[in-house]
């Protein structure tokens, strides 16, 4: 009847038959087991989940009115994140910390009004809260600059098949569309 | 004749071995010990790397959204993991470079931030643009529409991506272009740039 350490280690007892060469073999491959697992999870920590989607066609947004982009083409995605019938979700489905990046252009226009173009990160364990919502101002003048909003966050993904979209919104008091965008997630650590 | 574990190779006797206790355990306790000192040794580190530009890139002539600099570097702040690559732009200012080619495949994030001072003469910039590109084609970019008065000091602008890079060919060059409501621009400087690359994932699924 032999016992194991903590890491699963085995080891004869007092109690147990003499049989050195098996009690050997079997605490050698106990350690062997192990170590080679801890290796691979070093090796595999340095392949996280990431992907990359982009679109240009252009989204239409009406003054003052919230519109989640879409998104045409998955350029990297190495966990299965996005599918392209699901153009605007990405689901993850591996706890962990996750560093999300968005960039849309919202196209110049003819309007003199100093205004505001915001994208905001929105995960479904938050609701309709964003996660993250910088907005960049536009300018009155020229009004043919368009404006290129980025946002940028960590977050934490806490429930498995979490999705994060981007939403784009506006103030100005015309119609505005958003043309070139993209977004790209990488997991960069362990849930805690 | 002692056997061997299949991963790690580590030694234990098979009965038909002279008994040696002592000697076995040792022999045991030598290959984990040679083994994790190796692996503690080796274990890869996560590539990654930052290039820096530190001499002043003077713009004296109006540069209009959509065709501002690409900016040079001339530092390597640190570099973790793998060798890099980068190619001499066509200024021939030995130690200085355009375009940085890493030389592992794989999804990296990047990072760029580009500092420019306010101008002491002229008119404000009311925007202020740094863009990523990979291949010459912006894979990020990021206006601030700000009017920076004469109380402001140096203004940084900063972008960040993921993408793949192919570890051969592709390249990654950062760009800053700045503009005024009307008129012409005066002349400007950037200073200080960054770019920042960690690689996520070796893969390309």
């Amino acid at each position: 009847m032999t016992a194991n350490t903590p890491r699963g280690y085995t080891y004869p007892l007092y109690t147990d038959p003499r049989d050195f060469p098996t009690q050997m073999q079997d605490l050698a491959t106990d350690i062997d087991t192990d170590v080679a697992a801890q290796l691979a999870l070093e090796v595999n920590h340095l392949d996280e989940p990431s992907a990359r989607v982009s679109a240009s066609a252009a989204l239409a947004i009406a003054s003052n009115a919230d519109v989640t982009l879409t998104w045409a083409v998955e350029e990297y995605d190495n966990a299965g994140l996005f599918v392209i019938g699901s153009p605007t979700l990405f689901t993850v489905n591996e706890l962990g910390l996750y560093w999300i990046h968005a960039w849309a252009e919202f196209s110049s226009n003819a309007d003199s009004t100093t205004s505001a173009c915001q994208l905001r990160i929105v995960s479904s364990a938050f609701g309709t809260r964003a996660v993250h919502s910088p907005r960049r101002g536009v300018d009155a003048t020229p009004d043919s600059i368009a404006c290129r909003v980025h946002v940028s966050t960590l977050h934490e993904i806490t429930v498995v098949g979490e999705t994060i979209t981007i939403v784009g919104r506006h103030n100005l008091p015309v119609p505005s569309q958003v043309t070139t965008r993209a977004f790209s997630i990488t997991k960069i650590s362990e849930d805690d | 004749m002692p056997a061997t574990t299949p991963n790690r190779a580590y030694p234990y006797p098979v009965p038909a071995d002279t008994t040696d206790i002592p000697g076995d355990i040792q022999r045991l306790a030598e290959a984990l010990d040679d083994d994790l000192c190796d692996l503690t040794a080796n274990i890869p580190a996560r590539p990654a790397i930052r290039i820096r530009g530190t001499e002043p890139v003077v713009a004296s002539t109006f540069l209009p959204l959509n065709t501002g600099e690409e900016l040079p570097f001339d530092v390597v702040d640190f570099n973790t993991g793998v060798p890099y690559l980068v190619s001499v732009g066509t200024i021939p200012n030995e130690g200085v470079f355009w375009t940085f080619k890493p030389q592992l495949a794989g999804f990296y994030q990047v990072t760029g931030t580009v500092a420019i001072p306010r101008p002491t003469t002229g008119t404000s910039r009311n925007l202020l643009e740094v863009q990523i590109l990979k291949n010459s084609v912006a894979v990020c970019r990021n206006s601030n529409h700000l009017q920076p008065s004469a109380s402001d000091g140096i203004r940084t602008g900063s972008a960040r991506v993921g993408i793949h890079m192919n570890g051969t060919t592709d390249g990654l060059a950062l760009k800053f272009s700045s503009s005024v409501a009307a008129g012409g621009l005066d002349a400007y400087t950037v200073t200080e740039r960054t770019l920042t690359l960690v690689r996520m994932s070796p893969t390309y699924p």
